[in-house]
């Protein structure tokens, strides 16, 4: 079952909008774009129940967006919030400013810091580090796609991708519909005799253990 | 449904249970600078106001982590809470009255950042901080017990406050069989870990 991860991308200006849409969309992303703080907070309520972005990508500065009701803060405390397994990156003009440092960490604690004056390459490129995630036998290319090295069979349900690119950190899963396809993967976990395993916490909480090479596997 | 965004908060108090330094300082400068280099897989860096520790004493579960402040002044909340819970409380300058005696001193903001690390980093008998939350023990399990990722990151100090304050340490402990226990030690300032004798192993009181 193919679900591509979602990204959140809110950036006031349309060409740079355009541009990353393009980036994500190369790497089998789906792109939730917004041109200002009000349509990305319908995006994240509208998704809440049936997905959920992997990762953000947030202009800190949304001054050229016509709609100026919420702004790029009131974003970050709703992922904070609502999405904590999202992955944020802000990026700024200002981002050595330590006011606006100190803001953006207010508004989203985990939020990793990025200086627009690099470049939308360099951006892509800190994502790609960001995602691109080895756990065991496990690779996730693209960031959107878990690779089982050994057998190089793919898997490609975002909640796979999210799993991995938190180890070894615990996920909570919002929905039956993700539940079921991190078991589906847990699944594909085993079928594939693969040295990680999922764990279930209880109370839709997964992580992934990775088992000692020299350790036989669990009955 | 109409997008809502800010009522709810900023994300700095979030209730959540990972591994938690709250920062505190009037302008956030320090969080800002610690946030820089601390490992963020480890724990999160929470930047507040004084007048907000209570809300984000709330929102760290179960506790904070560690409280790291500067300046002259310390809310009541932090003062309360300090002679409860067993968390590291690191000041930067000079540390004001009503600190608890486990409180320690930073002069420089480097040797802030050390210290921070340096528990983040420590390892007991085996024993270290998992990441985010949780300690990793000697037999690759992985436990959760607020009051023993505290004991292993301020050793070989201990916390001024009473033994049972450490009790799911103890617990803990003891159901993973590790022969270390909370132990109160004049020398150290309070409570401390420390191995057990072999006479002592099976006692988990």
């Amino acid at each position: 079952m193919r679900a591509n991860p979602e990204v959140l991308l809110v950036e006031d200006d349309p060409d740079t909008l355009q541009q990353l849409r393009g980036q994500f969309e190369r790497r089998r992303f789906h792109p939730l774009a917004a041109r200002n703080a009000t349509r990305a907070l319908s995006l994240i309520e509208n998704n809440r129940h049936s997905s959920r972005p992997v990762l953000a990508v947030v202009d800190w500065d949304l001054s050229k967006g016509e709609d100026h009701r919420w702004n790029s803060g009131d974003v970050l405390a709703r992922l904070a919030r609502d999405v904590a397994d999202c992955l944020v990156i802000v990026y700024s003009q200002n981002i050595d400013a330590f006011r606006v440092r100190s803001e953006i960490q207010r508004a989203h604690p985990r939020a990793w810091l990025h200086d627009k004056r690099d470049g939308d390459t360099s951006l892509v490129e800190r994502v790609a580090r960001l995602l691109d995630q080895r756990v065991g036998d496990l690779r996730v290319q693209d960031g959107a796609v878990v690779i089982h090295v050994p057998s190089h069979d793919e898997h490609h349900h975002r909640e796979a991708v999210r799993l991995v690119v938190h180890h070894p950190e615990i996920v909570t899963f919002h929905s039956d519909t993700a539940t079921k396809a991190v078991r589906r993967f847990g699944e594909w976990l085993t079928r594939h005799e693969s040295c990680v395993r999922l764990v279930s916490l209880g109370n839709r909480k997964y992580r992934l253990d990775v088992r000692d090479e020299d350790q036989p596997a669990e009955a | 449904m109409s997008p809502v965004g800010a009522e709810g908060g900023l994300g700095v108090f979030v209730r959540d249970w990972t591994r938690s330094v709250v920062v505190l300082s009037e302008d956030g400068e320090i969080a800002v600078a610690l946030r820089d280099c601390v490992d963020t897989g480890r724990a999160v860096v929470r930047d507040v106001r004084p007048a907000e520790f209570a809300d984000v004493l709330a929102a760290c579960r179960p506790w904070p982590w560690m409280v790291v402040g500067g300046g002259g002044d310390v809310p009541p909340a932090l003062i309360a809470a300090a002679a409860a819970r067993p968390f590291l409380v690191f000041w930067y300058g000079t540390m004001p009255a009503g600190l608890p005696a486990h409180a320690r001193p930073a002069a420089r903001f480097s040797d802030l950042a050390g210290m921070v690390n340096s528990a983040l980093q420590r390892s007991v008998g085996g024993m270290s901080l998992s990441p985010g939350m949780g300690v990793d023990m000697p037999h690759g399990r992985r436990v959760r017990s607020a009051a023993l990722e505290a004991l292993i990151a301020a050793h070989p100090d201990g916390f001024d406050l009473p033994l049972q304050t450490f009790r799911s340490a103890t617990r803990v402990l003891h159901l993973a069989g590790v022969p270390f226990r909370p132990r109160r030690d004049r020398a150290a300032g309070g409570v401390v870990l420390r191995p057990m004798a072999p006479a002592q192993e099976g006692d988990h009181r």
